[in-house]
């Protein structure tokens, strides 16, 4: 489990359209279930793409017409019969851990992440297909949140990101029964924003990126920050406008938007 | 810029529909741009309507068809050719009258409308919101405008639209800039009421007599529940236990309830 | 107000259909108004089926097509012309629906509500004080008591809250006016409109997917989904605490296998 098998390395790729990075699972044999190598090679890619100034802008997506089925049911067997205690299942959740490292990253990690979704997104691979600003999927997608159903409570961060597309009524109702539901009904609730035909979800999601990747980058990065933390309150929603706007306020990027706007020409800007 | 400047105060206009104040943005040569006396000014009757007894409601339009374009672009340069530093900008965001006015207008204890036609950009957006019912013209405009200009949302944006919508949604709309339609502002909460261009004050008046028909002591404490009270069970519970007692109390519950089993129409007085 | 007066007992009927549980409001003639009866009973009903294993579902609901007309105006003036001073009023609040509330939408249990006709006042809390709502499309609903003069009660701020998001919640709150069971669906408040007469049998059949679900599974993802939404950390905590539990439990075990030998599992709650 810790030690990365050589032989699986690559089953996230990484592939690139101008400066948006395209992050693809691709274990299709296993319909994309994210095994620890999917998480590893996933959060490394991550790692690098946000600290990247080439990268202005992330797509995730599955390979093979299916985004992800999830966690591996034949990884959960092995865990049960290899008979773990309560309090070593508990220390010993490296997964876990990375599963919430990823979630984090996608959520508050500065670059805009836009998640392309084709075929099935079943439990921990729902969480990750809503983890991000803007969700494209192709009409014959479909969804649970499986988890229940196989006994565990939701995870990758499920309880968060499924509540605030949908609400926490709408998101009760689909935890808690582990129904499927269609690419229609997601737009619907509000948990995607677009839906497009089959084949087509990663054109779509390359142009919601550009549409990120065309703001400002250092306003970009400080509203997404807000956007996590907040909106909870009108008073934590002020503090927020204090701190971030006279930064950005000061910046070039700003100043550049500013004269652009007036003399109606492109901007050019450059994350200052 | 820290001074009040006196002699651009009445860039928002009162005028009364019965008991209910309409108050208009005006300064229509810079699209009703929320600029520092537009805030003092609104700031200013908001306050004095607090405890205005003749008031029963309030309607926050803007003159010249069209809501507000939010913050004053060419005011961004001048403040960036002056060299305004980071403390001084800090300050200002925090002792300016932006948050108190969005505070006053969103907290203050009798019904508020918006009445939104046109357009309503950036913090424009910001104040079509912050109130408890907000009527839109057919064919306004919206957008969460500040990111395009290189800066982040204010005056209660993530609050307000994340309240009105979803953090889902706002998110997506706060961080690309774009453009919404008058369909879609209803559809996702941002208004509860679509009505044709040129209509809007016209139902929002009778929104707010709607609204200022209720009982006003339950309606202020209610409000400030609806502001502080819903994020947990727990600060429902306690929501609950200090002001029900209050309102169960009152003489216009007791109206309430005599009105009622009586088949008339209630009177009520505020106590 | 404390002893249960004997004659009235039963406002609210319980009966089984295998392991769900109906419960009905059952005073017609007071148009189901959430009397002191009904509040007893219901407290009563609840306490043993939350901790009765063969219970796997509750479904609430009220007779002769109507859901629950709110609060009993006749006792609200009864307490006001008795001149029941602030501090009373104030201590007095314990019990009902604070009490009741919370074990319908924190509790173990899958929790159906089935409205038909009008759900107004505290009724519409308890619509909503469910996992899922299914509404007759002739349901009517309101906030009503804000124009009796009262504030809100049965814990609305937060249960319709999380149904439709504080923008819509301060409008009908602040309004207290009627709304129909397509605007509650387009709102999110209900989850499902069913013909007039048929909300019982839908809720039944949603309450049966619930059922189906491994219960204690059930129950912790229902205690997450109640205190740990809010923020993501509150979310990865709730994950790393649950997790465990559930992932050594028998019926996960059960889960597992039933999946891979693709035959029906038996889940037993342990």
């Amino acid at each position: 489990m810790s030690a990365t098998p050589v032989a699986e390395v690559m089953e996230t790729t990484l592939s690139w359209e101008g400066s948006i990075a395209i992050l693809t699972i691709n274990n299709p044999s296993r319909r994309n279930a994210l095994s620890p190598p999917v998480r590893e090679d996933m959060m490394r890619h991550l790692n690098e793409l946000m600290a990247s100034r080439k990268c202005r802008g992330i797509v995730m997506t599955g390979a093979g017409g299916v985004y992800s089925s999830g966690g591996d049911v034949k990884n959960m067997k092995g865990r049960t019969e290899r008979g773990m205690d309560f309090a070593e299942r508990r220390l010993n959740q490296s997964q876990d851990a990375l599963s919430h490292r990823i979630v984090r990253t996608l959520m508050e990690g500065p670059k805009p992440v836009v998640q392309a979704v084709e075929g099935p997104a079943l439990g921990a691979g729902l969480a990750y297909a809503l983890s991000g600003d803007y969700t494209v999927v192709a009409s014959n997608a479909k969804f649970s949140g499986a988890q229940v159903l196989r006994g565990l409570c939701p995870d990758g961060g499920f309880y968060y990101t499924l509540t605030v597309r949908c609400g926490p009524g709408r998101a009760r109702e689909l935890l808690l029964s582990g129904r499927s539901f269609t690419a229609q009904e997601a737009e619907r609730y509000g948990i995607v924003h677009e839906v497009v035909e089959p084949g087509k979800a990663l054109e779509a999601g390359l142009k919601a990126c550009e549409r990120f990747a065309a703001v400002p980058p250092l306003a970009f990065a400080l509203t997404k920050s807000a956007m996590n933390h907040s909106y909870h309150t009108l008073e934590a929603c002020f503090r927020a406008e204090q701190d971030y706007q006279p930064v950005v306020g000061l910046s070039r990027d700003h100043k550049e938007s500013v004269a652009a706007f007036l003399e109606k020409r492109k901007p050019n800007y450059i994350g200052e | 810029m820290s001074a009040n400047p006196t002699p651009e105060v009445m860039q928002v206009d009162l005028t009364w529909e019965g008991n209910i104040a309409v108050l208009s943005l005006n300064n229509i040569a810079r699209r009703n741009a929320i600029s520092d006396p537009v805030k003092y000014d609104l700031l200013k009757h908001l306050t004095a309507l607090n405890t205005d007894r003749k008031c029963r409601g309030i309607v926050v339009t803007g003159a010249g068809g069209f809501f507000s374009a939010g913050g004053d672009v060419k005011g961004m340069k001048e403040r960036g050719a002056a060299g305004v530093g980071f403390m001084e900008r800090r300050l200002r965001m925090g002792g300016g009258v932006l948050h108190p006015m969005v505070r006053a207008m969103f907290e203050h204890p009798k019904p508020v409308v918006t009445a939104v036609e046109g357009f309503a950009y950036g913090a424009g957006l910001a104040l079509a919101m912050a109130c408890d019912f907000t009527v839109v013209g057919r064919g306004c405009r919206f957008s969460g405008a500040q990111i395009l200009r290189g800066l982040c949302p204010d005056g209660g944006l993530y609050y307000l639209l994340v309240a009105r919508t979803s953090p889902g949604r706002a998110r997506e709309l706060l961080l690309s800039g774009r453009t919404f339609s008058a369909e879609d502002a209803c559809n996702w909460g941002v208004g509860h009421e679509l009505v044709d261009q040129g209509k809007t004050l016209e139902a929002a008046v009778k929104a707010a007599e709607r609204l200022a028909a209720i009982p006003p002591l339950a309606y202020a404490l209610t409000k400030s529940a609806m502001t502080h009270s819903y994020h947990t069970l727990e600060a429902c519970f306690r929501a609950e236990q200090d002001y029900q007692p209050i309102v169960g109390l009152s003489k216009d519950h007791k109206e309430s309830v005599a009105a009622f089993l009586e088949k008339r129409k209630p009177n009520y007085t505020g106590e | 107000m404390s002893a249960v007066p004997k004659n009235e007992v039963m406002e609210m009927q319980l009966h089984r259909e295998g392991g769900i549980a109906i419960l009905t409001i059952n005073n017609v003639a007071r148009r189901n108004a959430w009397s002191e009866p009904v509040k007893q009973d219901c407290l009563r009903h609840l306490k043993s089926l939350l901790s009765d294993k063969s219970c796997r579902a509750i479904v609430l609901t009220g007779a002769g097509g109507v859901f629950c007309s709110g609060g009993d105006v006749k006792n609200q003036k009864a307490k006001a012309d008795q001149g029941v001073d602030f501090m009373s009023r104030r201590l007095g609040r314990t019990g009902g629906s604070s009490e009741i509330v919370p074990m319908l939408i924190a509790g173990p249990k899958p929790v159906v509500t089935a409205v038909e006709g009008p759900a107004f006042g505290v009724g519409l809390g308890y619509a909503v004080s469910s996992d899922y709502t299914v509404a007759a499309s002739n349901a009517r609903f309101a906030v009503a008591q804000v124009r009796r003069g009262l504030c809100p009660d049965g814990l609305m701020y937060y249960t319709l809250t999380a149904r439709c998001g504080p923008g819509r919640a301060r409008e009908l709150m602040l309004s207290g006016r009627e709304f129909n069971a397509q605007e509650a669906e387009r709102f999110g408040v209900v989850h499902e409109v069913t013909a007039p007469g048929k909300a019982l049998e839908a809720a039944i059949v949603a309450a049966e997917r619930f059922a189906a679900v491994p219960p204690l599974a059930f129950a912790l993802t229902k205690a997450a989904m109640t205190y740990s939404y809010h923020t993501l950390e509150a979310c990865f905590r709730a994950e790393q605490d649950y997790q465990p539990i559930v992932g050594l439990s028998k019926d996960h075990k059960e889960s597992v296998a039933a999946f891979l030998e693709k035959r029906k599992p038996n889940y037993t709650g342990d």
